[in-house]
């Protein structure tokens, strides 16, 4: 059984049940970007511990189990090699600081709209940001968890109809937000000279965004 | 950007006046119908400079030309109207009497005060449903003014009962008004008759698809009784007299059928001209009459049989292809269900007898004025080609406007003139936009809500269907219309509390057909429930106070302003008056509320098939002084009521309908638990739910509305205006409506599900307008020499912009009559002096224009200046007739039941009589008749 999990975002109306589902391609998805949103969310003790334990790997092996389109992320390079405080700096050097920052106004010409653009988005399906998070809008990890939502309740809708106003919603983002900004969000990570772990984690992502964007175009027709 | 070398003085100064930092895209959304023209509106240092066409319409289909650039004087010009000096910046009370002119600037928090106050006395004393609000089609207070009106339980009157813009004669005949053409459609019309239009002056945008039709060989013909400003563009110009298009319709008509040049197979197929009507009652043939267990609404139609014989043939409700051959001639005796024999022959035998008898083109000449060799040409010209009617909202304010549409209509439809590319005949449509409509329904914000929206309707309109099966997707949501209207018809209102009761019964200003007096054809109308459901305000005592948004009804109301200051005024507790600038309303309100301007909020245009865009206005300038945007006003006004209510110990109360209503819940309904107190996700949310219906292309939102300002509509969406087109969605053609009727056959929403030329409502019988026909203008104003015609005027849309002084300077910047010169001679008046126009009603005062392009007998006053502009603030609705016609009263008749904007009585104008003469030195004293 699946169930979303967000953390940057929160539902509007928290009135509404959450909703396990039997898995399938479509949950595949929404586990794939959970995991992505993991990932960029932010670095700590645990992520240091996945990253040692190859721990991710297992994550991501069990999250592209029933995807519909050849995504494999492989193998995460070990951070074993590098402190934990080493780490956690790294990760702030590279993803919060000016060499790839996971932030996506700051990858389009005018970032107080895309951000006003993401939040109408986010609203619209049902999300707010998240009163306890100290992360934008337009962070990285919480436009993964945004797909991450809409694939699920893509999976979940009653109705054909809303199933496809989600699909639509992800080609939407995909167009006007992931596609747009990630590749070169990929090379400036490259560009950083950062850990192996980092790299793979921006590279595979690239790939998952353009397979999935692939994905979801050719099922909406768009 | 501004560049070159630094200057200095008066020279610098115009350079900056001109220099701008930052571009917005805007629109006028008013009623400037069908308007959305897109402009970038150029600002600097947060104000706006000036405002270009944007001229960015890609092109529809190829060899048609496209729609740039798309704009007008007005709406270049729009910016000089931010501050103008009759700009309202804050909030006014009156100190003095009303009309006194004596104002007192106050504060937000005293204005909504008073007028909440107001409002709960109201609802206390005399319930919520005596505060009204005067319905209006303009775009930008239509949300607002519903949305808040409906959370009170307040009263909206039906705004075309006050416009009357929508040709009544085309809701006879099929059952809508509403199908339109694109624009571009015109191009591709070989005849385009403009008729009760005056492109040139009203079409400003649009008028070159018809003109450069011309060039691929069309003939345009243009009707009126004056060689207007459009005239020059046409290859014919046919002068009919006032009110009589018609005999000149009819008698084209009789010609074609006189000639054999009719379209025998789409008569048949598409009108009920082959139904039976019975000898002895002059009613349809009915299921009902052969069999007591059959339906009223089952009629038949002649069928050919095995020779000599013929049948007789159920005429299909649900489609309008025949399972046998209609047959167009011939006669038949059949059994009723008494036993009785009665001979039953097709409406077109009768429609031929009723035009050889009175509308051969000799015959006629005489009412018409125009030569019957002319006629015939005419006749045999549109049998012959793609013909249009170009039509304007003119014919609708002639008391007998029903009869010369319906006689346009009975033309095309002889000539098999609608459903193909360049035919046709336009009013007016809304539609496709639907997010509004979407979002004000919805009881949660996103997505989920507009699919619960969506959901809800389809279970309606499967209701609808399973009820009757033949409906079609359009006729069950035609039906929805009626159950969800916010609107009633203000004629019970009117007849209640204001002058018009003494107007309407004077028995020698309407029709001499009218066969008892108007209050006995009221009570006969009410005692027959024709309008039951709809006069609530009858019951409930006069209204208290008013809320005028969007409107201005002593400028608008047809017969000057005795019928509401004099009559209905006094009843008011409260009028309180919204809007940009200062009006002849406002000047006799008790309070007045600063709203926005356009370019200072964000709006769309009426989305209209006419166009088939999506035209958006974005904030350019903030509101000028304290000016708030209308749904801004209406949520602080909601939140004054909760405030005012709990000062005063109230929570609840019910309306008219017993449903109760929270004080304190007001403003979170408006606004959806706040969802859209943030004016940028409100219309955020209405973009996607129309994305959401198709009727906007995938992923449209308010930053796709910026980035391209226009956003062509890829689908018809939900609302019934957009599936009354009753065609395909056009993608890479123009727009043809009524395909889906011509093509697939589909029924109309009519009575007999055919367009309808017979009506057989015992009161049309007995006015014998059984079939269309042509009757006299009545002498509405009394007996006098003069028709008055107007129609609007090429430098305002409506009273807008007849302040603005940029526009003021491009003609005479004042109001003025144009009379023909024999006319001016006969009574001694020279160019620009000032005369007296007059009639029973009253009379105002204006200057002369003397031109010969107006013919003798007639005079125009156009349209759009305030009364103020006029000595002792008497303007041209003075004299105007308001009369409504009394066969609009009439119900209970399949698609002639009450109607939203369609059916219902509606005050009118055109031909009332008047007179003129050299004014008086005392122009301000009372002016009448007597003089």
């Amino acid at each position: 059984m699946f169930i979303y999990s967000l953390s940057g975002l929160e539902l509007k109306d928290t009135g509404q049940q959450a909703v396990e589902i039997e898995e399938n391609e479509t949950t595949a998805r929404s586990a794939t970007y959970q995991v992505f949103g993991r990932f960029f969310a932010g670095a700590d003790d645990e992520h240091y511990e996945m990253a040692t334990s190859d721990q991710w790997t297992k994550e991501f092996a069990t999250a592209v189990e029933l995807l519909s389109f050849d995504f494999d992320p492989g193998s995460a390079p070990s951070a074993d090699s590098v402190s934990k405080d080493d780490y956690l700096a790294e990760f702030a050097r590279v993803f919060q600081g000016t060499p790839a920052i996971i932030i996506a106004g700051s990858h389009f010409d005018d970032a107080e709209q895309n951000l006003a653009e993401v939040v109408r988005f986010y609203e619209y399906f049902g999300l707010q940001a998240g009163d306890e998070s100290d992360r934008p809008p337009d962070h990285l990890g919480t436009e993964c968890d945004f797909m991450q939502f809409v694939t699920f309740k893509e999976a979940a809708s009653p109705s054909e109809r809303l199933a496809g106003s989600y699909r639509r919603a992800q080609l939407d983002f995909h167009d006007r937000q992931l596609s747009l900004w990630i590749p070169g969000f990929t090379e400036k990570v490259s560009a950083a000279g950062t850990l192996d772990v980092f790299n793979w984690a921006a590279e595979h992502l690239a790939a998952f965004v353009a397979a999935d964007h692939a994905h979801i175009r050719e099922v909406t027709g768009g | 950007m501004t560049s070159g070398a630094p200057r200095t003085g008066s020279d610098n100064r115009y350079r900056q006046r001109w220099a701008w930092d930052s571009v917005a895209w805007g629109t006028h959304c008013v009623d400037c119908y069908p308007g959305n023209c897109s402009y970038r509106v150029f600002t600097g240092d947060g104000t706006v400079r000036f405002e270009e066409a944007a001229g960015t319409f890609a092109p529809v289909e190829p060899g048609v030309p496209d729609k740039n650039p798309m704009g007008c004087n007005k709406g270049a010009a729009w910016s000089r109207q931010l501050d103008n000096p009759d700009r309202i910046t804050t909030p006014l009370k009156r100190v003095g009497p009303r009309g006194s002119g004596e104002w007192e600037p106050i504060g937000w928090e005293e204005a909504l005060g008073i007028l909440a106050g107001s409002i709960i006395d109201t609802i206390e004393t005399a319930g919520p449903q005596a505060v009204l609000h005067e319905g209006t089609p303009e775009m930008t207070t239509v949300v607002p003014t519903h949305r808040f009106m409906n959370l009170l339980g307040g009263t909206i009157t039906d705004f075309n009962a006050t416009t009357n813009d929508f040709n009544v004669g085309l809701h006879i005949t099929f059952g809508k008004y509403s199908p339109v053409s694109s624009v571009d459609d015109w191009f591709h019309s070989d005849l385009i008759l403009v008729w009760h239009l005056n492109p040139s002056f009203t079409r400003i945008p649009h008028a070159h698809f018809a003109f450069e039709a011309r060039y691929r060989g069309a003939e345009v013909v243009m009707f009126a009784p004056d060689y207007n400003a459009s005239a020059m563009h046409c290859d014919l110009h046919v002068p009919v007299e006032p009110g009589s298009d018609a005999a000149l319709a009819l008698a084209m008509c009789q010609v074609i059928l006189e000639e054999g040049l009719e379209d025998k197979e789409f008569v048949a197929e598409q009108t009920d001209l082959g139904l039976l009507v019975r000898d002895d009652t002059g009613r349809f043939l009915r299921e009902s009459d052969l069999d007591p267990d059959g339906r009223d609404d089952q009629f038949f139609t002649l069928a050919k049989g095995i020779e000599p014989h013929q049948v007789l043939n159920r005429a299909g409700r649900g489609s309008l292809k025949p399972e046998l051959p209609v047959r167009l001639e011939g006669s038949m005796e059949v059994t009723l269900a008494d036993g009785s024999r009665v001979d039953v022959r097709p409406v077109i035998s009768l429609l031929r007898e009723h035009l050889d008898s009175a509308y051969t083109p000799e015959a006629v000449a005489g009412n018409c004025g125009v030569h019957p060799d002319t006629i015939r040409n005419l006749a045999r010209k549109v049998a012959a080609n793609r013909t249009n009617v170009l039509f304007g909202a003119a014919a609708s304010k002639y008391y007998h406007g029903d009869l010369i549409e319906r006689s346009l209509c009975l033309l095309l439809a002889l000539t098999g003139n609608w459903g193909k590319k360049g035919t046709g005949i336009r009013s007016w449509s809304a539609g496709m936009f639907d997010g509004p409509a979407i979002a004000m329904a919805k009881a949660q914000p996103g997505v989920e809500g507009t699919e619960a929206v969506i959901m809800g309707l389809e279970m309606l309109a499967a209701a609808q269907k399973a009820a009757d099966p033949t409906a079609t997707d359009e006729i069950a949501s035609e039906g929805l219309t009626r159950l969800a209207t916010q609107m009633v018809p203000p004629f019970f209102h009117w007849w209640a509390n204001t002058g018009y009761r003494e107007r309407w019964t004077k028995e020698d200003w309407h029709d001499p057909s009218m066969p008892r007096p108007f209050e006995s054809l009221v009570e006969e109308a009410l005692d027959a429930g024709w309008w039951e459901g709809t006069t609530k305000m009858l019951s409930s005592g006069p209204p208290r106070v008013l809320i005028e948004c969007g409107g201005n009804m002593l400028r608008r109301t047809r017969g000057g302003r005795s019928i509401v200051l004099e009559h209905l005024w006094p009843k008011l507790d409260l009028v309180a008056v919204i809007d940009q600038r200062m009006s002849a309303t406002g000047l006799n309100a008790d309070l007045i509320l600063p709203a926005a301007q356009h370019y200072e909020k964000i709006d769309f245009h009426i989305p209209t098939p006419h166009l088939m865009h999506l035209t958006f206005s974005d904030r350019a300038q903030a509101p000028a002084g304290e000016a708030l945007t209308e749904w801004e006003l209406f949520a602080r006004l909601a939140e004054a009521l909760a405030t005012e209510a709990q000062r005063r110990g109230l929570e609840s109360y019910k309306d008219a309908n017993g449903v109760a209503h929270r004080y304190d819940a007001l403003w979170s309904a408006y606004t959806l638990d706040g969802h859209y107190a943030d004016e940028e996700r409100l219309a955020d949310e209405m973009l996607r739910d129309s994305a959401q219906t198709g009727a906007l292309p995938e992923g449209t939102d308010l930053s796709s509305a910026r980035r391209q300002g226009h956003i062509p509509f890829s689908g018809w969406g939900i609302l019934p205006y957009a599936k009354a087109q009753a065609s395909p969605f056009p993608v890479g053609e123009t727009h043809t409506p009524y395909r889906n009727h011509v093509e697939k056959g589909d029924p109309y929403p009519t009575l007999t599900r055919r367009a309808q030329f017979y009506i057989d409502h015992p009161w049309f019988l007995e006015a014998g307008e059984a079939l269309p026909c042509h009757k006299e203008p009545p002498a509405m104003g009394g007996d006098h020499p003069l028709k008055i015609t107007s129609g609007h005027c090429r430098w305002s849309i409506h009273r807008m912009n007849i302040g603005n002084r940029l526009l003021l300077q491009t003609h005479r910047g004042t109001p003025h009559a144009v009379v023909n010169p024999d006319d001016a001679t006969a009574r001694g008046v020279s160019d620009h002096d000032e005369i007296e126009v007059f009639n029973a009603t009253g009379g105002f005062v204006v200057r002369a224009k003397i031109s010969p392009s107006v013919r003798p007998g007639q005079i125009i006053v156009y349209n759009g200046w305030e009364s103020y502009q006029f000595p002792g603030w008497r303007g041209p609705n003075e004299i105007e007739g308001g009369m409504v016609k009394w066969l609009h009263l009439a119900g209970g008749y399949g698609h002639l039941n009450y109607t939203p904007t369609a059916w219902q009585p509606a005050t009118v104008d055109r031909a009332t009589r008047v007179d003129f003469r050299p004014a008086a030195d005392s122009w301000t004293t009372t002016t009448t008749e007597e003089g």
